[in-house]
């Protein structure tokens, strides 16, 4: 099962690895493969290391596709999670 | 003695001599290894990266007293990237299949990571590149057996570095340095935050000039001037024995103030309160603990993006500000520009005189969907937290009538889409900053629940000086007769109407300007949040009736000059100055 939505980064400094953290962790809470598009690149939600490789700064659209049993709830805990972080 | 220039990223005066840090960049070559090798360079790969780690969480425990939980939180990072999978199999898979030696293997996976990053255009984002530089250097000298042991000093030093990595400042005996001369490193650098968490000065000076310092030199770094000043004549040493006297008595004021409220000799209290034009400088401001924020400035929300920001974005800003200092109340100025900004969206036509044109109030019925949307983020964040919402610019009734009525529609609306409000946390105002306001203030106290002075457009107003233009701007002064009587009627108007008055302006926090407002019985002053020390002091040292005497005085005189001569006296009298 393929879930998808897009996010606004509302972090004003954008989602560098303190930020990123919070959202691989919540990434690893769930079984499904999840992969975030920006600027047409891509990384695995679940890897601090390749989510870094994109630039997520404030306003930047991020695309996030899952795919697997909790699609649907990844998707939407994550974009969630990405509103909340202002900081 | 030379004196190099630099950029100042964290403020501060200290003197010692250069201490060149050595450059702890591994020198690694590309190396391949046969088949029967690639076992134990995967052992070795795996030992060093758990090995770095247990450096990195003793680091974080060693340090934690001397570091806030957010810089801490840089290493936390670190290890967190450590644990990383993706990063593993990427480097394995180099010994694997490449052959590459392990640390052939790590440093080429971080330096491709570096690069991607380095090629952000986000300037914060970017400079990032650095969290991963320093996690490379690290794990490579545990991985290439060379630990980073702690680098202690004899004497005092002046660091010279490149950049400054979190690492650096974690790994070095910090109570012998007095500053960091660096070559690289932005203001939002972790460099820079740590510096300035130290209490630290830190200078960027380019690597041309770093490379050509010599180390055992003694040398003032001085990062109010952005210099640094190496061999320093006899009169450069007396200057900074003199700045380094005042920084360290700002310090102990810092520490005496901070967590006191603002009280006379004799027991009278006042209300400080924060200027703020961020969420984050009403984090920033909380340090001196202030009564509440007496103006929150929201023009920033404004004009940082090519379209009027939504309602969503400005309740977010607003309830972060009003969530933070709950149960203080937070004033809220609400859109106060003109002519002079340039706001693209807004269409403002450019004016001959933008500061008598068409601004702030006046805007309001003509971009009258702006200020509702306001309006409603306004409101809806007073579900956290007491509000006050101050008008700009307001000279007459029915300017606030006008404003008054807009709000009502931004409730109406907010109703009608079932968004909550809390009425009683909310009260509203206006600034007075023209002596057409002031003069009428007592009929507007009946409509309005407070009133905030801004004296810096009161005092530009009254004079007819504009103090952008050099060649009048020494004729701006609010100690003008003129001005202190308005601000005095002010005072006078809310006081027999009881209702709040508050001073926003800078002469809240002025040496003497403060010590008048608060003697013409005005309790809310609000300024920066660092000037807030200085003002305590000398409120320690007074009287309530003395600067009540002290204002009624002063309304006397006839120029601004017997107005500084008088309080200064007053001052001196008290042991102020």
């Amino acid at each position: 099962m393929t879930a998808k939505d897009t996010v606004i980064v509302q972090s004003v400094n954008g989602l560098h690895v303190r930020p990123a953290s919070q959202i691989v962790k919540e990434a690893k809470a769930f079984t499904s493969d999840i992969i975030f598009q920006v600027d047409g690149k891509e990384a695995s939600a679940k890897s601090l290391f390749k989510l870094q490789t994109l630039e997520m700064n404030k306003g930047k659209e991020i695309t996030i596709i899952a795919e697997g049993e909790d699609s649907q709830a990844a998707v939407e805990a994550l974009k969630a999670l990405i509103l909340s972080i202002t900081e | 003695m030379n004196i190099y220039k630099g950029n100042s990223i964290a403020d501060g005066i200290g003197l010692g001599k250069l201490y060149r840090l050595a450059q702890k960049e591994v020198l690694i070559v590309e190396k391949t290894i046969s088949q029967e090798e690639v076992a134990k360079e995967l052992e070795c790969f795996r030992e060093s990266r758990d090995k770095t780690k247990k450096n990195l969480e003793e680091l974080i425990k060693g340090a934690s007293e001397k570091f806030s939980e957010e810089n801490l939180a840089i290493f936390e990072g670190q290890i967190l990237l450590l644990e990383d999978e993706e990063l593993e199999e990427a480097i394995t898979d180099l010994i694997k299949e490449k052959f590459y030696n392990a640390l052939w293997a790590t440093k080429s996976v971080f330096d491709e990571q570096i690069n991607i990053i380095s090629a952000h255009k986000d300037a914060y984002l970017r400079e990032r590149a650095a969290d991963f530089k320093d996690l490379r250097d690290r794990f490579l000298n545990v991985m290439s057996g060379k630990e980073m042991g702690k680098i202690s000093f004899n004497d005092d030093v002046i660091l010279i570095t490149g950049e400054l990595t979190p690492s650096d400042t974690i790994s070095l005996d910090l109570s012998r340095v007095k500053g960091f001369a660096t070559s690289i490193g932005g203001v939002t650098s972790h460099a820079a935050i740590i510096s300035r968490t130290l209490g630290l000065p830190a200078l960027v000076l380019g690597e041309e000039v770093t490379s050509q310092l010599s180390e055992g030199k003694l040398a003032i770094l001085d990062s109010f001037k952005k210099e640094l000043i190496v061999d320093p004549n006899e009169s450069q040493m007396e200057e900074f024995k003199e700045k380094s006297n005042k920084v360290a008595k700002e310090k102990e004021l810092l520490n005496l103030f901070k967590d006191k409220p603002c009280e006379t000799k004799d027991g009278v209290s006042f209300n400080l309160l924060a200027n703020i034009g961020t969420p984050k400088d009403g984090e920033q401001a909380l340090e001196f603990n202030p009564q509440g924020v007496g103006l929150f400035r929201t023009e920033f929300l404004f004009m940082e993006s090519s379209q009027p920001p939504s309602e969503e974005e400005q309740f977010k800003a607003y309830s972060e500000v009003v969530k933070q200092y709950s149960p203080r109340p937070v004033t809220i100025r609400t859109l106060d520009i003109g002519g002079d900004k340039e706001i693209p969206y807004l269409n403002i036509p450019k004016e001959e005189n933008p500061f008598l044109g068409w601004r702030a109030v006046r805007m309001y019925q003509e971009k009258s969907s702006l200020i509702i949307t306001q309006f409603k983020a306004i409101l809806r964040a007073s579900v956290f937290g007491m509000i006050k919402i101050m008008v700009p610019m307001v000279i007459s009734e029915e300017e606030v009538d006008t404003f008054k009525s807009l709000l009502e529609e931004a409730k109406k609306a907010l109703r009608s889409e079932g968004k909550e409000i809390k009425e009683e946390n909310l009260k509203v105002g206006i600034m007075v900053e023209t002596p057409a306001t002031a003069l009428i203030t007592d009929t507007l106290a009946k409509k309005v629940d407070f009133f905030s002075l801004g004296t810096n457009d009161l005092t530009q107003y009254t004079l007819a000086v504009d103090r952008g233009n050099a060649k009048v701007a020494d004729l701006f002064t609010s100690y003008h007769p003129a001005v202190l009587k308005l601000i005095h009627m002010t005072a006078q108007a809310a006081l027999r109407e009881g209702i709040e008055v508050s001073v926003c302006g800078e002469f809240a926090s002025d040496e003497r300007g403060s010590l008048l407002i608060a003697g013409m019985g005005i309790k809310n002053l609000s300024m920066t949040a660092s000037l807030m020390l200085k003002v305590k002091d000398s409120f320690s040292k007074i009287k309530l009736d003395e600067i009540q005497t002290l204002s009624e005085k002063v309304l006397t005189l006839p120029s601004s000059n017997a107005v500084v001569e008088l309080v200064d006296a007053f001052r001196r009298d008290h042991g102020i100055i």
